[in-house]
């Protein structure tokens, strides 16, 4: 979790739990399990850590998530959602590929810090 | 104006930072070679210290091709190496590295994969846990081989490839000895690179394999043992306890003929079964090498040696013979190469000067005795040189190859034992390998080589 304002909340005793509660049926209400998508699926892949944690991607994870936007993008097209048994399950709503962005900020980071580093004697 | 105190004081601070710790000069002088042998916490050790300011550091890994199991397991392995680990990135390692004027780097060859770095002495704790963190806590994550690794494995196979005298080398390694010593020593080719997921199994299930306590070692040049001991028993503590799961068939020398179509260039290598390296090495086959050698000792001429004599009315041709001692076998090679047109006529000169060494002249042999004996005690003197060697040597004997006896054996090789040697080569079955141009290329039969 990078988000500061995030992190505050969440040591605020019970409120996780509280959060949860009410993220679920947001996640339900925003309609994208409705078209079959995973919510990592829908992170901008313009900026380029993005980019780059997609291609670090297991091959199999990468062809899944084109399909993914594919299917979804047809019912989009159609105007139209998929049948219940298709939508994306709260278990398969998994953050695939929010370690790999994490990683990749944090690899950032470590290079921005060592490229102005001095010898501490 | 300085104080001539502060100046005075300055001198012998650094003075005693660069001396010899423990051993005096003349001590040294005696046994300038000498390896202090030692077992940390299951991992053999061996040091010597001259006392100088810097240390060169190896961890031999007994890994290399013909251990492999499968093909560029070794290659990726070895250019695995320093990359992330739990502890620190690659990045981190490479930046600290920087800010200590230190090196490190990796590479193996048929016998072993080698973790090298080069430092200065008091870096020594710092240097044996990053190699430690390389056997223990290499991440190996598949991106990392797609974005780090495999651009470095192509660009070797790509220089290979364009290489006529690599690729006739390899060849006759390989129909010499077939499997083992005979596997390609890179990957097999850029096809190795394209499914990573696949290769990112093999890679780490080999670096279990061969990363184990009985089969490493660890070898200082410019550290005491005591130590380097130290210092590994406690970074090396969590290297797996075995042997290594590794196997390879005991070498057989097979021989033959092969051609290889490329378009880089032309080359042509003559092989025959040399001896083994170690303590039942026959040092004539190294003495038969120096004195076909074919390289000039001085500037501007192509030398006195035998292959020179018989390529040097060919311009533009150039035949090196050497001799390579594995643990189990050796091979002796002369490599030409040169323009497709007169490469068959010099390949003929260099059999029939082959065919001629039962009247090899005794002072041509003393001066190859002297060349050789040279050459074994200027690597043994390089402090990054040698090291190779004596770790595999330790791995497999638990000893240090001594340099003394192996001058000692190259000063008795007398001029009958290097005809008898020659005798043998001539009558046997020879390797004939051949990369180029094929249609300009000869045949074995054609310059009168049996294989």
């Amino acid at each position: 979790m990078s988000n500061p304002i995030a992190r505050t909340l969440l040591r605020v005793p019970g409120a996780k739990s509280l959060i949860n509660k009410l993220a679920e049926p947001y996640r339900n209400l925003a309609g994208y399990r409705q078209v079959g998508l995973r919510h990592d699926d829908l992170i901008d892949t313009l900026n380029p850590v993005v980019t780059k944690a997609v291609s670090r991607l297991p091959m199999r994870e990468k062809h899944d998530r084109v399909y993914r936007h594919r299917r979804a993008m047809q019912c989009s097209l159609a105007q139209t959602i998929l049948p219940k048994e298709e939508w994306t399950k709260p278990e398969e709503d998994v953050p695939y590929l929010q370690p790999y962005i994490d990683e990749i900020i944090r690899e950032n980071a470590e290079r921005a810090e060592l490229d102005s580093l001095v010898r501490a004697k | 104006m300085f104080a001539r105190s502060k100046i005075a004081r300055g001198i012998p601070q650094c003075c005693t930072k660069i001396a010899p710790q423990s051993r005096g000069l003349a001590a040294q002088a005696s046994s300038p070679f000498h390896y202090t042998v030692a077992e940390a916490g299951g991992v053999k050790t061996a040091a010597r210290d001259d006392g100088a300011p810097t240390t060169s550091l190896a961890v031999v890994v007994r890994g290399g091709s013909r251990y492999q199991s499968a093909p560029g397991a070794a290659h990726g392995l070895a250019q695995f190496a320093f990359k992330n680990t739990e502890k620190r990135s690659a990045l981190r390692l490479t930046r600290e590295t920087e800010l200590l004027g230190a090196q490190f780097s990796s590479s193996h060859s048929r016998e072993n994969i080698v973790l090298r770095a080069k430092f200065l002495r008091e870096d020594l704790p710092y240097y044996t846990e990053a190699i430690a963190d390389v056997l223990t806590k290499t991440r190996y994550r598949p991106y990392e081989f797609a974005e780090e690794v495999a651009p470095v494995l192509a660009r070797d196979i790509k220089a290979f490839e364009h290489s006529p005298v690599q690729i006739a080398l390899e060849n006759a390694h390989n129909i010499a000895f077939h499997n083992g010593l005979g596997n390609r020593l890179l990957a097999q080719s850029h096809k190795f690179l394209h499914d990573n997921s696949e290769k990112c199994e093999i890679i780490p299930g080999y670096a279990k394999q061969v990363y184990q306590k009985g089969n490493i070692a660890v070898i200082a040049s410019g550290a005491p043992s005591a130590e380097l001991e130290k210092w590994t028993k406690e970074h090396f503590a969590d290297v797996p306890v075995g042997k290594g799961d590794i196997s390879s068939a005991k070498t057989k020398y097979f021989g033959g003929e092969n051609r290889f179509y490329t378009d880089s260039g032309n080359a042509l290598v003559i092989a025959f079964p040399g001896s083994q390296g170690g303590p039942k090495a026959k040092a004539e086959f190294q003495i038969l090498a120096y004195l076909l050698s074919g390289e000039s000792a001085t500037k501007w001429n192509a030398g006195t040696s035998l292959l020179a004599q018989a390529v040097g009315q060919h311009i533009g041709l150039k035949a090196v013979a050497r001799h390579t001692a594995y643990s189990d076998a050796g091979l002796l090679t002369i490599t030409i190469e040169g323009p497709r047109e007169t490469l068959g006529k010099g390949a003929e000169a260099v059999v029939a000067t082959l065919n001629k060494l039962n009247t090899v002249k005794e002072e041509d042999v003393k001066r190859a005795i002297a060349r050789a004996k040279f050459d074994v005690l200027s690597a043994a003197e390089d402090r990054s040189v040698g090291l190779e060697l004596v770790g595999q040597s330790l791995i497999s004997s638990g000893e240090v190859p001594q340099v003394a006896a192996t001058v000692k054996a190259l000063e008795a090789v007398t001029v009958d034992a290097v005809k008898a040697a020659a005798k043998t080569l001539v009558e046997g079955r020879a390797t004939f390998s051949v990369a180029g141009d094929l249609h300009y290329l000869p045949f074995a039969s054609d310059i009168g080589l049996k294989c």
